[in-house]
């Protein structure tokens, strides 16, 4: 019945940012550390993705002889975390967040990542992202975590926790390039899965990010906290088909470069009506709110985005960028190059076309300081955990809480696992959930995967997107619990093979991202205001007074309930005003 | 909207070895609009001709290195190659095959 047994201290399931350092951090400890992923270490994952940013406060920066600002400290960093995420951060997590932040730093230095340049991004005091491009730090952390003879399985979706008698004691999966059902025997589990972005049709991060996570820890009982926030960054290109998901490199850029200027089909420059002081270099979730209300209302551009445009810059100016921006070198940008869409001549003429791309889950498994769930033996870390961002997140603050959080997690769930049993796996439990990963084949006919899918992006974008209402939110749970017990019953696989079937990953993935788009619609329906990256349009203003608390989501008696908390202060109190949507304080 | 440039043919390499299946090249005519890539080109087939074709990708933005392949004889990404005309594609050479166009990177041959 079972194809593969596989016995470990630790079980990571990821391998991204969070994955690889809790990997690292584990090892130190004498336990033995496995880490399972859906696609191949180093080729899969948002951190190969990010630009990127990593924060660490400035003073921390300048000890390391980076050109930071000395004037930056901790304190300040903190409260600028806060404030970015509208006081719903937990802010025991965020001392120790700035805290830990320039001992991760200074280990990616002795293990051989090179810093080049500082940058300033909206919503910071002062500079604070050490520039450290993803697709050259994960090739280091996966060196880091082969050096420590770590077990590394790839091609391997986790469908679920096993637990027995309140706590974890391992996993189930399924081996993408084969179909073999694996059973993964742990004393610790670490969640490492990263976001949930897949659910929206359009994201920036890699498709198979449908917050598996998320999913298999909530039907084993655990936690979440903040659902209601994926995080959206304006923009991407709408167009060419091949740039779509790649974010234009004129809009998020940092603060003393280059903006285009974001213009509705009438020319209007509308970030004027929602920050006219900050116009298009405001924080990513007001530009993000701007756009999607001028293409649902009928003024974006052909392709459904709004116009990028570089038209008020004189065009020597536009042919000198690829000389000074290191992002767009050479005209080349990602991999791709701009020339063939976008050649410089073109633009001094044409716009560009954009949209609101998700990009980030700012919320997830509720953790409390040493990354423990409410579940014995389930740590979390990196993007699938909640409880750092607050309700938005700071530019480059992702980086920085994959290395912090990571760390964590790995010691003190090999901490755990060294005075730990293995608990007893229980076969009937395993039974289930393989029937459950097989049932897909049974059936001959019903609804294809990729129909379901695009129904539920749909259905996500539309109405649990960038911009919701009651109404909106009310229809899409209705049309959720009809998917839920209509047609996610009746998903069959055109493609019988089990051998890398594409289609039968795709159905599992789908129950996962409807399980999640509910916890979205549900909590953004109960959070009656607006603040950071939920916007709604029938309450456009920021309750900080009735509302500065986190929204909280189990399942109990086989229901999703949901349950308010108040915020964790240490420090920093939230205002007792309420505030039109935007204004920081 | 996207206009359709030109019908092109999409020649594809298919094998299962695991299934007893034999290597062959599956031929799809696709409609072509500006600006796809070979990548565009995979999910497209994916998601309206024929699912059962398999391939590996991530990121879609060139970043990830994931989704190496054989075009036209030359090894490239699949997300940032454009495609202009008729295409050949196969797996990376000199790699085991689990299915198509997917290899194990990690077992030469
Ligand atoms: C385009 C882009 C640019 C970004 N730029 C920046 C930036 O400049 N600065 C910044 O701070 N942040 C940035 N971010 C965000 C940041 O990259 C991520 O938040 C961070 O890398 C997440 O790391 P992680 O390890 O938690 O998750 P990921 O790196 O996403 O890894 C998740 C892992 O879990 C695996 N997995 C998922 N489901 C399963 C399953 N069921 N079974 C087994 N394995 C599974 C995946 O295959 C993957 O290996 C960016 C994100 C994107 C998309």
């Amino acid at each position: 019945m079972i194809d593969k047994i596989i016995t470990t201290d630790v079980l990571i399931i990821g391998s991204g940012g969070a994955g690889a350092s809790a990997a690292i951090k584990a090892s130190e400890c004498t336990v033995d550390v496995t880490i399972v992923t859906k696609g191949r270490m180093g080729h899969c994952g948002a951190t190969v993705t990010g630009e990127a940013d990593c924060d660490v406060d400035g003073k921390s920066l300048c000890d390391f002889g980076l050109p930071a600002d000395p004037r930056d400290n901790q304190e300040i960093f903190f409260e600028d975390i806060v404030k970015g995420g509208k006081f719903l951060s937990n802010q025991k997590l965020i001392e120790i967040h700035v805290k830990e932040a320039p001992d991760r730093l200074k280990e990616l230095i002795e293990w051989g990542v090179r810093i080049e340049r500082v940058v300033k991004a909206s919503g910071h005091t002062y500079k604070r992202g050490a520039i450290i491009p993803g697709n050259t730090l994960m090739p280091i952390l996966k060196r880091e975590v082969e050096k420590r003879g770590v077990n590394v399985i790839e091609d391997t979706m986790v469908t679920n926790l096993l637990t027995n008698g309140g706590r974890v004691v391992g996993a189930v999966a399924l081996d993408i390039q084969n179909g073999e059902f694996i059973v993964f025997k742990a004393k610790a589990v670490i969640m490492a899965t990263g976001g949930c972005m897949g659910i929206y049709p359009f994201t920036t991060a890699p498709e198979e990010l449908t917050g598996d996570g998320y999913a298999i820890a909530y039907r084993a009982g655990v936690e979440l906290i903040d659902m209601e926030f994926p995080m959206f960054i304006p923009g991407a290109f709408v167009w060419p088909p091949a740039l779509k998901g790649v974010i234009v490199p004129f809009l998020l850029s940092a603060a003393g470069e280059v903006h285009g200027w974001l213009l509705n089909k009438f020319g209007e420059r509308f970030m004027e009506r929602w920050a006219p002081k900050t116009m298009e270099h405001s924080t990513r979730d007001i530009v993000s709110v701007a756009m999607m209300m001028e293409i649902l209302e009928g003024r974006g551009s052909p392709h459904g985005g709004v116009y990028v445009s570089l038209k008020h810059l004189p065009d020597n100016l536009i042919e000198d960028i690829p000389n000074w921006r290191p992002m767009v070198k050479d005209w080349k940008y990602g991999g791709f190059d701009l020339k063939e869409f976008f050649p410089l001549d073109k633009l001094k003429k044409e716009a560009m076309e954009a949209a609101p791309y998700c990009h980030f889950t700012n919320g997830g498994i509720k953790i409390n300081e040493k990354c423990e769930t409410n579940l014995l033996g389930l740590y979390a870390a990196g993007e699938v955990a909640g409880g750092i961002h607050g309700s938005n997140r700071l530019s480059g603050n992702a980086f920085t809480a994959m290395l912090v959080w990571g760390a964590r997690a790995g010691k003190f769930a090999s901490e755990y696992a060294l005075k730990t049993d293995f608990g007893e796996i229980d076969i009937n439990q395993v039974e289930a959930f393989k029937n459950k990963i097989f049932k897909v084949f049974e059936r001959t006919e019903g609804i294809k995967p990729i129909e379901l899918r695009k129904r539920i992006q749909k259905l996500a974008w539309e109405n649990c997107g960038v911009i919701r209402d009651e109404s909106g939110l009310k229809f899409a749970i209705k049309e959720i619990e009809r998917m839920r017990d209509n047609e996610l019953p009746r998903l069959y696989l055109t493609v019988k093979t089990k051998v890398y079937n594409k289609e039968w990953v795709e159905a599992l993935q789908i129950d996962n991202m409807l399980l999640i788009l509910e916890m979205i619609a549900r909590a953004a329906l109960l959070r009656t205001e607006s603040r950071g990256a939920h916007y709604r349009k029938d309450y456009p203003y920021t309750d900080y007074k009735n509302w500065s608390k986190n929204i909280v989501i189990r399942e109990l008696n086989g229901k999703m309930d949901l349950y308010t908390q108040p915020v964790i202060v240490t420090k920093l109190k939230p205002p007792e005003k309420i505030l039109p949507y935007g204004m920081v304080e | 909207m996207a206009e359709v440039k030109k019908i092109i043919t999409v020649k594809i390499f298919r094998f299962n070895p695991k299934e007893g299946q034999n290597p062959k090249y599956q031929t799809y005519k696709i409609p072509l609009t500006e600006g796809m890539s070979v990548l565009s080109i995979l999910k497209y087939i994916y998601e309206n001709e024929d699912s059962s074709l398999a391939f590996y990708y991530s990121c879609r933005i060139g970043k990830c290195n994931g989704c190496y392949l054989i075009v036209n004889g030359k090894i490239v990404k699949a997300c940032t190659t454009i495609v202009h005309d008729d295409i050949t594609i196969e797996p990376l050479h000199g790699f085991k095959i689990i299915r198509d166009l997917v290899v194990d990177l990690k077992v030469k041959t």
